[in-house]
């Protein structure tokens, strides 16, 4: 990817203070988005992918603590931001989709009064110009009847229709960026399809840029055109999507992949041994090694250092020093 | 002569009464499951897959239709049901956090069922018979034995769960999703201890899941469900190689893979539209006609029968009926 | 199985150690077991502690009546010259004896009828057990057990009878409540399709996960129970005089006030502290389950 990058985080650590002590949960996660890009991040719950993306709004909860790292977004370090300019950027920049449908919208209002709430307190709009934005958003979300649905209470929605209504409003106006934390999980099969379907297509027709973490790999492969791989606080192997996925280089994602049932019916791997470190006493050096089937000397004394194994794809691994 | 076929549900109906009308959760259903066979029962929610699972284990009496089990009628309420039958068919439930109670260790857990068939008389016989259990799903027993589950992870509590089905040896378990809340790692661990057990125990079971590619994997015959009718039933193999119906078409093309092999299984053109109905309401006559690419004048009109196509392979839908 | 395993497993079930842990991080709640141990040390040995054993029953001293505080008798003396001191923490006997009598009648039928309720919500005896239960809340308590009390010989045994009546239903209430939710979880379905009894699915595994609930609850009830208990006694429906009732004492002192303020201000500030400490414990055993 050429030109600038829309947002940059460089070697962030954050953890969080907690009765039994402090727990060192991201370990120099890295990544870059550039303009209308499609960025995928994988890993497995407990990863750290939650804690990254809060952490580029900035709206950790309060016993979080950023150690150490930058995230620049256009040219400027969103955790050294004034609460005016970080406004500024939760209201026009960077939107966000949760997991959840149900609970991101207030069950006590109607989608219209949430969605007018939303574009009067960003854009200083009068009445009529807010509700004409807001159905143009539900229309282009491809929500049937937008005038019904700008009329009705979120429970009276399907859950496809409310991540929709979702969608929607994560779009308004000249966003440059959209988090989708797990935005299909909660789905049905066909409905994520539909869903999944409609934020491409609008990410690509607008040109943002998007983060799209998940878990379900299969979803990420067919809508990114790059992805990084977390495991365990740490950004292991990242390259164009085509590429990680079809020839996976650090153990984990190669055990990772090995592990997800095929439709074609061969068989998969018997699962990783061990589990996700205990991040009060990760391991040391790379954080993988204590379930790792090629570990060497170096892998507990230090963290490797990234190696372009081939056109853009990295990866953070000793078995690739050697070559 | 033996039955060929341990289970048998024929015409089988489930109604739930709601405030805003009756919920027809399985309605009309007949399926059968050989003999040291996997039926892999395959739907979206409001599907009815689940509840068809809560009948068969007595959870819900039925509203209509019969259950034969080993050619003995099983359609009678839970307390009503002989002993012996409460020992020959488990089930495993979906949600590992609510499967296991959190003031109990799991010694007394898993020895429950032994305890209330009379197979074990002692604790020391209880212990050790819980403690094979626990080895054949790859939890040690000295770490495992005496721990609640609030300090296990959730693949270690479907472990548990699944042990305790298998306690007094039962010859039909029912698995409810029981890897839909877990990561694929650990998904994949806890498949290939079902896998292991089905073959060990000559287990003949149903595995209900949303997951195509999961299904594929463990079943032998699968039945698709759709808004609590069976819109297709075949053996797997040749489900996969000819799905007929266009709801399993739209099912099997919203998949999300991570090959190219798997991409050559999927249908070709059809893309999934429209919403679940609701199964207070559902459409008339075939209920999948408001989202079907191919719905003529009669499928608004007139319920299609299940019609066997080709050998065992049965579809509902007015396309391959001879009429 | 018999009924002393059960009860061995319930306490099992409560994990002291990690629950004392959390409990005694909190000041609050140190206070409050500091309070109410106090009250039961005072009670059980109170002919050693108190300093004047004998002014507890039948006893007068007319040269002595109603003396101010002073270093002889710190909480001062009464009308009959009795020690308004001794006869306090006498009081904290038969205050915590009957929390001690009601509680003991209350819980265990309370939490049967309300396990019975929820389990069998659905049928004619869960619904006949919420209906009599809903009538005996939708009564005032003290309207109820002051009717109870009167149409009876007032003493201290029917006072107890009274309370018992009408602190039942919250007991049932609260069962009914964790009752009806826990059945629904899987590990209950799971435990129903084994073939479990009803009486096993009830008592081992619904009511361990309402052990918190009672537990916190009984706490705090012993505070209510003392005051309803006094209450009752502050009218003349409880014990009988000279019993030394902290709500009796009140009453008595009341017809001196304001010039021997003494005699009913210290029993009045033992019923508070009394209270104070099973409130401030049970919100401590409360934080403590729910952590």
């Amino acid at each position: 990817m050429n030109g600038e990058p829309l947002l940059e985080i460089k070697d962030l650590h954050v953890g969080y203070k907690t009765h039994m002590g402090i727990s060192h949960v991201l370990n120099g996660v890295h990544l870059t988005v550039h303009k209308g890009e499609r960025v995928g991040v994988i890993g497995e719950s407990g990863s750290g992918k939650t804690t990254t993306m809060k952490s580029i709004l900035r709206i950790l909860p309060s016993n979080a603590i950023i150690k150490k790292g930058e995230i620049v977004y256009n040219g400027k370090d969103v955790l050294k931001m004034s609460n005016e300019e970080l406004l500024t950027i939760r209201r026009k920049k960077i939107s966000m989709i949760f997991q959840d449908p149900t609970s991101a919208l207030n069950p006590l209002f109607k989608i219209g009064q949430i969605m007018l709430d939303i574009i009067k307190y960003s854009y200083n709009l009068e009445e009529k110009d807010a509700k004409e934005m807001a159905l143009k958003a539900l229309k282009e979300a491809a929500l049937p009847d937008p005038e019904r649905v700008f009329d009705s209470y979120p429970f009276q929605l399907s859950g496809g229709m409310r991540q929709r209504v979702c969608i929607a409003l994560a779009l308004i106006g000249e966003r440059e960026l959209i988090i989708a934390d797990e935005p299909t999980t909660n789905l049905d099969v066909t409905i994520k399809a539909q869903v999944l379907n409609l934020l491409t297509d609008l990410v690509k027709k607008k040109n943002v840029g998007w983060i799209f973490v998940s878990q379900a790999l299969g979803a990420v492969r067919e809508n990114v055109d790059r992805v990084y791989v977390m495991y365990a606080g740490n950004i292991i192997e990242w390259g164009p999507s085509e590429k990680v996925f079809s020839n996976p280089l650090h153990p984990y994602t190669q055990k990772l992949l090995e592990c997800v049932p095929k439709l074609t019916g061969k068989e998969f791997a018997k699962g990783i041994r061990g589990r996700i470190p205990n991040y009060f006493h990760p391991p040391s050096g790379c954080r993988f090694h204590p379930r790792c089937d090629y570990i060497m000397d170096n892998c507990k004394k230090n963290i490797p250092e990234p190696v372009e194994v081939e056109h853009e794809h990295f990866v953070s691994c000793y078995l690739y020093h050697r070559r | 002569m033996e039955n060929e076929y341990i289970l048998e549900i024929r015409n089988l109906k489930k109604y739930f009464p709601t405030p805003y009308g009756t919920v027809k959760a399985v309605d009309n259903i007949s399926l059968k499951v050989k003999k040291g066979t996997t039926m892999g029962l395959v739907g979206e929610s409001g599907s009815g897959k689940s509840t068809t699972g809560h009948v068969v284990v007595g959870l819900f009496p039925p509203t209509d239709g019969k259950i034969l089990f080993k050619g003995q009628d099983i359609s009678m309420p839970l307390e009503r049901r002989p002993k012996n039958l409460k020992r020959d068919i488990q089930m495993v439930f979906q949600d590992p956090a609510s499967s296991l109670n959190p003031k109990k260790i799991i010694r007394d857990i898993v020895g429950l069922p032994l305890k209330v068939h009379g197979m074990v008389s002692s604790r020391e016989e209880m212990e050790e018979k819980v403690s094979k259990l626990l080895e054949m799903v790859e939890l040690p027993p000295e770490d495992f034995l005496y721990r609640k589950p609030t300090d296990l992870g959730g693949g270690e509590k479907q472990a548990v769960s699944i042990a305790r089905a298998i306690a007094t040896n039962p010859s039909f378990v029912i698995f409810d999703e029981p890897t839909s809340a877990l990561d694929v790692s650990i998904q994949a661990k806890i498949i290939n201890a079902i896998l292991n057990i089905q073959k060990e125990f000559r287990l003949s079971s149903l595995f209900i899941t949303h997951d195509l590619s999961l299904m594929r994997n463990i079943s032998s015959y699968v039945a698709i469900m759709y808004l609590g009718k069976i819109c297709e039933m075949a053996p797997t193999e040749t489900f996969f190689q000819k799905p007929l119906h266009p709801y399993t078409q739209m099912l099997l093309s919203s998949v999300p893979v991570l090959t190219k092999e798997e991409e050559e299984l999927k249908p070709k053109g059809i893309k999934s539209v429209g919403e679940i109905g609701s199964p207070i309401n559902p459409p008339s006559g075939c209920r999948f006609h408001p989202r079907c690419p191919f719905a003529t004048e009669i499928c608004k009109k007139k319920e299609p029968k299940l019609v066997e196509v080709e050998p065992e392979h049965y579809v509902a839908c007015h396309l391959y009926s001879s009429e | 199985m018999s009924f002393k395993d059960i009860f061995s497993e319930w306490i099992k079930t409560i994990e002291l150690g990690k629950k004392w842990y959390r409990f005694r991080r909190s000041p609050l709640s140190m206070i409050g077991l500091i309070i109410s141990l106090s009250t039961v040390v005072m009670a059980v040995f109170a002919p050693w502690i108190a300093p004047y054993p004998t002014h507890a029953g039948f006893f007068t001293d007319f040269k002595n009546a109603t003396q101010p505080p002073s270093w002889q008798h710190l909480f001062g003396t009464d009308e009959f010259g009795r020690d308004v001191l001794s006869r306090t923490i006498f009081g904290f006997r038969y205050s915590l004896m009957m929390a001690a009598v009601v509680l003991t009648l209350v819980v265990p039928t309370g939490v049967i009828l309300g396990l019975i309720a929820g389990y069998y919500r659905e049928r004619w005896i869960g619904k006949l057990i919420m209906r009599i239960a809903d009538i005996f809340i939708a009564v005032p308590p003290l309207v109820l057990a002051l009717s109870v009390c009167s149409l009876l010989t007032p003493s201290a045994f029917h006072a107890m009878m009274a309370v018992s009546l009408m602190w039942w239903p919250w007991y049932t209430r609260l069962l009914y409540n964790i009752t009806s939710s826990v059945k629904e979880e899987y590990f209950v379905y799971a435990a129903k399709v084994t073939g479990a009894s009803s009486f096993h699915i009830m008592f081992k595994e619904i009511f361990p996960n309402a052990m918190g609930a009672v537990l916190t609850k009984v706490t705090l009830d012993v505070g209510w129970v003392i005051l309803l208990g006094a209450s009752l006694s502050f009218v003349g429906l409880g014990a009988q005089p000279p019993t030394p009732d902290l709500g009796t004492m009140v009453a008595d002192g009341a017809k001196f006030l304001p010039d021997y303020w003494w005699i009913s201000l210290f029993p009045a500030l033992a019923i508070s502290y009394v209270i104070l400490g099973f409130n401030l414990l049970g919100d401590g055993i409360k934080d403590a389950f729910e952590g």
